[in-house]
C-alpha cells in the first residue's frame, strides 16, 4: 500500500515558492530552495510544473538503491538513510518523475518524506494548489 | 543573535575590475536594519554630497533584508540605494520577484558597486566567484534579451538577472532597472547603471539562509500569516482587491476621486479608466495570478492575449497600476496597452 501522494494544481499555483521555503524550514530549520522536497519549476507563459515524489507503489528508487539507503516504511513511504548512501545516484536515474535531486551543500539526495503523511506544505500553500490525494483518486 | 546575516559584504570596483570581501560588524547590522538602513548609511558616508549621480564617484548598494527568503509573508523585496540622477538625493528603490532570494543565497549581506567600466560589461556573482564580462555586443538589447544572454552565458538556468535596456544605456534620468518582469522604477537607477557601463548583474547562490531562533520565529510568522490571510479573505480589504484584480484594481476609483496622475501629471482624471483597469483585463483575457516568493497576496497578473501585441508577444505580466495610469491616455486597447508595457520594459 503506497502512501497518499501530493496533488498539484497548476491552475491555482501563483509561483510563490512558499511550499519550498516551508519544506526546508520544517526539515532543517533553514531556508534553501535547493534542499526542498518539492521543486516548483516556473515556466512563463506555460503552466508551472511541480516536481515531487508521486509515491509509486513499485518504488523504483528503492529498488535501484544498491545499499538500502532508500527504504520503504510500513506506511509505504520511501525514506532516506544518509549513513548507507554511497552517492551512486542510481535512484535519481531510476525515478520516473525526476523527483529526486542532490543537496548542493552535502551531496546527499533530497526526496519528499511526506512529513509522516502530514505534508506541511499543503496547509502553508496560500491558494490551495497543493492537496493530499484521497484514496479513490490515486492514479 | 544575528544568525540571519552572513556578516560579510562584497565590494566590486568596475574601473579596475577588482572585488573584495570585507567583514561587517554586528553593531552595523543591528543598528541599521535592512536594505534602506544599511544603504543610506553606506551611500551617505561614501558618496560625497557634491558627487555627480552619473559620475564614477556614485555607488550602487544592493541588498535584501533579514526577512527576505524566509517563510515570512510579504517580504520578497530587493533594495538598491544610490544617488539619484533625477532628484540629486539618495534614492531607495525596491523590486519584487525572485531577486531577493538569490541575493540571500549568496554568502554576502550586500553588494557595493563602485567606479565605472570603460566598455559595456555585465557582472556575474555565482558560487564560482565574481566575474566581469565585457559585452559590447549587448548594447541596445532590451532587458528580456539581455537577461537571456546573461543566463545562458552563466551556465546557471536559475540565475536571477537585473539589467537595463536602451533607456538606461542612454542615461535617461528616469530609466528603470529590470529584474525579470519586475522593475526598480524609482529615481532613475537605470541611468546610474548606464553611467557605469554596467548592462546587467547576474546573481546566483545555493547557500543556506538561517534565522536566529527558529521556533520563536515560526510562531511569529504563523501569527503574521494568519493576519495576512484574514486580510486577503476580507473583500473590503485592499489586500483582497490586490489579490483579485492586481494592482490596477483601483484605477477607476482613483479617477472618480480625481486622484490619478495621468498625462504626465497634467490631469487627474481619465474618462475611459473603467475600460482599461485591472478588472477590464480580468473580464477580457485569461489571467493567472502571480506572487512574489512567500507572498499570499499574489497581485502580479500574467495575461495571455488572443492575438499578438504590436511587438510580437502574446503574453505579459502586468501591467501594474503605475504603467496603467501613465500610459493609459492614448492606447485605449488592452492588447496595445500590454504591448507597450512589455516593450517599455
Amino acid at each position: 500500500m503506497a502512501a497518499a501522494p501530493l496533488v498539484f494544481d497548476s491552475d491555482k499555483c501563483t509561483d510563490c515558492l512558499a511550499c519550498e521555503e516551508l519544506c526546508t524550514f520544517v526539515h532543517y530549520k533553514l531556508y534553501n530552495r535547493y534542499k526542498s522536497g518539492i521543486r516548483i519549476d516556473v515556466r512563463w507563459p506555460e503552466a508551472t510544473r511541480a516536481y515531487v515524489c508521486y509515491q509509486c507503489e513499485d518504488t523504483p528508487c528503492a529498488e535501484a538503491c544498491p545499499t538500502e539507503a532508500l527504504y520503504v516504511t510500513p506506511e509505504g513511504v520511501v525514506k532516506f538513510n544518509a549513513e548507507k548512501c554511497t552517492n551512486c545516484d542510481a535512484c535519481i536515474e531510476a525515478c520516473p518523475y525526476d523527483a529526486i535531486w542532490i543537496d548542493p551543500t552535502t551531496d546527499w539526495i533530497i526526496k519528499c518524506d511526506t512529513c509522516d503523511g502530514e505534508y506541511s506544505c499543503v496547509e502553508w500553500c496560500p491558494v490551495g494548489a497543493l492537496a493530499i490525494a484521497v484514496p479513490e483518486e490515486v492514479r | 543573535m544575528l544568525e540571519c546575516y552572513r556578516k560579510q559584504m562584497l565590494r566590486v570596483n568596475l574601473t579596475d575590475r577588482t572585488f573584495g570581501v570585507s567583514p561587517v560588524s554586528d553593531e552595523f547590522l543591528s543598528e541599521y536594519v535592512g536594505g534602506m538602513g544599511w544603504g543610506v548609511k553606506v551611500i551617505g558616508e561614501e558618496v560625497p554630497p557634491t558627487a555627480e549621480a552619473l559620475g564614477p564617484e556614485n555607488k550602487l548598494f544592493i541588498s535584501a533584508g533579514p526577512l527576505t527568503a524566509t517563510h515570512a509573508p510579504m517580504h520578497a523585496q530587493t533594495c538598491i540605494v544610490s544617488k539619484s540622477p533625477l532628484t540629486g538625493g539618495i534614492i531607495n528603490c525596491y523590486c519584487g520577484g525572485y531577486m531577493g532570494g538569490a541575493i540571500k543565497s549568496t554568502p554576502y549581506d550586500f553588494f557595493v558597486i563602485e567606479g565605472g567600466a570603460d566598455e559595456l560589461m555585465y557582472l556575474l556573482i555565482t558560487p564560482e566567484g565574481v566575474s566581469f564580462v565585457s559585452c559590447p555586443e549587448l548594447a541596445g538589447l532590451n532587458t528580456k534579451k539581455a537577461e537571456k544572454v546573461v543566463r545562458e552565458a552563466s551556465g546557471h538556468p536559475d540565475i536571477q538577472v537585473m539589467s537595463i535596456g536602451l533607456g538606461g544605456e542612454n542615461r535617461v534620468r528616469f530609466a528603470a532597472v529590470m529584474s525579470g518582469t519586475r522593475a526598480f522604477g524609482r529615481g532613475g537607477l537605470g541611468a546610474v547603471f548606464g553611467s557605469k557601463n554596467l548592462k546587467a548583474i547576474g546573481i546566483f547562490g545555493q547557500e543556506d539562509v538561517h534565522v536566529s531562533d527558529p521556533e520563536a520565529y515560526d510562531t511569529v510568522v504563523r501569527a503574521m500569516r494568519k493576519d495576512v490571510d484574514a486580510a486577503v479573505a476580507d473583500q473590503w480589504n485592499i489586500l483582497s482587491m490586490f489579490s483579485k484584480d492586481g494592482t490596477g484594481f483601483g484605477m477607476s476609483f482613483n479617477s472618480e476621486k480625481h486622484a490619478m496622475a495621468t498625462m504626465n501629471h497634467l490631469k487627474c482624471q481619465f474618462d475611459g479608466a473603467t475600460e482599461i483597469d485591472g478588472k477590464a483585463y480580468i473580464r477580457k483575457y485569461p489571467t493567472r495570478a502571480i506572487a512574489c516568493p512567500g507572498c499570499p497576496v499574489h497581485c502580479g497578473m500574467l495575461r495571455t492575449m488572443n492575438k499578438p501585441t504590436r511587438f510580437g508577444d502574446v503574453w505579459g505580466r502586468g501591467p501594474e497600476y503605475e504603467t496603467m495610469y501613465s500610459l493609459e491616455a492614448w492606447p485605449k486597447s488592452l492588447v496595445r496597452h500590454l504591448g507597450h508595457t512589455t516593450y517599455c520594459s
